[in-house]
């Protein structure tokens, strides 16, 4: 392995207005920089689920609007399946693929350069669509809260907007490990806020508070329904799937990851279930299909204010955990495509002294800005989860390629999952399903995003790819796939 | 109150992002950009910390 020698009179060069910095002088070692290694199981279950838990407090009940509470539950089922193959598919490559971008690193050395660059689109749109999406609900939250407190005159919700983005960004850029670590305190509250409200609605009492007799009713639109449902049912565990992008920042990448990743998917099944069991006992399937915080509306239906307060504190926890890990998340895919030329290489630079992708961080605060205070919340969202889909269909295919051309035995893998190709078969139906339902919806939306996709796709083709270096992209140090 | 919320937020954002421009300015400027760009997929560099089960 080479060494990238830097300049030394650049480096001993002091910067104007400013003292030089103690990384500096690292470099005179011969040292080359790169991500830093510091994250544990407990922040990669705080990554995916961080992201993902704000999608129990507000968004999933949309699916009870489109077939009824018991569509919903269904859909709610389904989609966990989905995630759970989406999570050991992910936790069986990734174990093997240890490097920041994720799916989009798997894509490449498994499918193709093509495939790599449209997975690594999908993981930047849907990420930072997410993070535009959680920076609006924040705005909200906080004007709802200073109404709540009876507070005169009106909250600037752009400038909360902006705070969000600007702050979590900062945190990112300053480094991963505190990062994480503030999400999985704030995510494990949002978490136990669940669980609280559960315990606190007497669920071994039926009908003491929880009135499932009454209000369960049969499915208002029928069969069709729980299709409908499928497409808000993603709402659960969308983003799980984002562990994989902590991959060259954790200790122990064959380990933790698929650790994280399936203690990440547990915990979000229960969260789904406990959740749909308080608010399908507390509220008509045909508010709680328009709520816009359900969980915080199911508190406040308890008639406990602290415990109404407890769920106000877990739905803004939830909301800004998800937002710093989609930052963290779409600034690694970033730098992993700039890195190998996919786009411009300036975004493939780690800061010396907080080793982060800092120009792939910084280099989104103003789009999600841009996008945060002139795009509708279910614009951005449904923009987000159909950039997710696509990417989970791709990923069935790449478990089929990879067990195919490198076959058990042929690598090592940090974990291999079971009833192969079921998992697969399983997940490319599901996903179908997922479009048709997103098809009925949002048919537009859908198609639009497919003609963008297409057009990115010819652009990387003719023009970008020639200035990848095709050899250097393939790093893993393994065999000849079978057939090569 | 609200107000002070408000221009509160502003004035944090701003200064927040106008540290990090300056950061990322300084940074530049300071060091090699193939040092800055010296990073690898998948590479070990703390291999005092990193863990090679991946790799073999």
């Amino acid at each position: 392995m080479t060494t990238v020698q830097p300049m030394a009179e650049r480096v001993s060069a002091p910067p104007a207005g400013g003292a030089i910095p103690a990384a500096a002088q690292a470099p005179a070692a011969n040292r080359r920089v790169a991500l830093l290694r510091v994250l544990g199981p407990g922040h990669v279950w705080a990554l995916g689920v961080g992201i993902v838990l704000v999608g129990e407090f507000m968004g999933w009940n949309f699916a009870v609007g489109k077939g009824g509470a018991v569509a919903a539950l269904a859909a709610c089922w389904l989609a966990g399946i989905l995630y759970t193959c989406v999570a050991m598919i992910d936790s069986e490559i990734t174990s093997t693929v240890a490097a920041a971008g994720g799916q989009y690193a798997q894509a490449k050395h498994i499918i193709g350069p093509l495939a790599a660059f449209n997975v690594g689109l999908y993981l930047v749109m849907a990420y930072t669509m997410l993070e535009v999406s959680n920076a609006i609900v924040t705005g909200d939250l906080i004007e709802a809260f200073a109404q709540s407190l009876g507070l005169e005159g009106a909250i600037d919700k752009r400038a909360f907007m902006v705070l969000t983005v600007v702050a979590l960004a900062f945190l990112n850029y300053r480094g991963v490990l505190a990062t994480l670590t503030l999400n999985l305190v704030i995510t494990a509250a949002a978490f136990a806020a669940i669980v609280v409200l559960f315990v606190a609605t007497q669920p071994w009492a039926p009908g003491a508070v929880l009135q499932h007799e009454a209000l369960l009713g049969a499915l208002p639109y029928g069969s069709l329904g729980i299709l409908a449902a499928m497409h808000f049912g993603l709402w659960f565990y969308l983003g799980i799937e984002g562990t994989t992008q902590a991959a060259e920042e954790v200790r122990s990448p064959a380990r933790a990851l698929p650790l994280g990743t399936m203690t990440g998917m547990m915990t979000l099944l229960i969260a789904a279930t406990l959740t749909w069991y308080v608010c399908s006992g507390l509220m008509p399937w045909e508010y709680l299909g328009q709520a816009v915080t359900p969980l915080y509306d199911a508190a406040r239906l308890t008639g406990s204010r602290w415990l109404e307060l407890f769920l106000f504190l877990g739905t803004l926890f939830a909301t800004v955990a998800s937002a710093n890990g989609c930052i963290n998340d779409a600034s690694r895919a970033w730098f992993a495509m700039g890195r190998d030329r996919y786009m411009p290489v300036w975004f493939g630079a780690v800061h010396p002294t907080y080793r982060t992708p800092y120009r792939a961080i910084v280099f989104f605060v103003p789009i999600a800005i841009l996008f945060a205070v002139s795009t509708p919340l279910d614009q951005t969202i449904t923009f987000s989860i159909l950039s997710g889909l696509l990417g989970y269909t791709l990923m069935a295919l790449s478990i089929v390629l990879f067990r195919r051309k490198w076959p058990l035995g042929s690598i090592q893998r940090g974990y291999v999952h079971p009833l192969h190709p079921l998992p697969a078969v399983l997940l490319l139906v599901l996903c179908v399903v997922t479009y048709l339902a997103v098809f009925l919806g949002y048919g537009t939306q859908l198609l639009a995003m497919m003609a963008f996709y297409i057009t990115a796709s010819a652009w990387f083709v003719l023009h970008r790819y020639k200035y990848v270096r095709r050899g250097d992209q393939f790093t893993m140090p393994w065999p000849k796939p079978r057939g090569y | 109150m609200v107000s002070v919320m408000n221009w509160g937020a502003w004035a944090a954002a701003t200064a927040l992002a106008l540290w990090m421009g300056f950061d990322l300015l300084r940074t530049n400027r300071t060091y090699d950009e193939s040092y800055l760009l010296s990073s690898e997929e998948g590479e070990i560099v703390d291999s005092e910390v990193g863990e090679t089960a991946a790799r073999s």
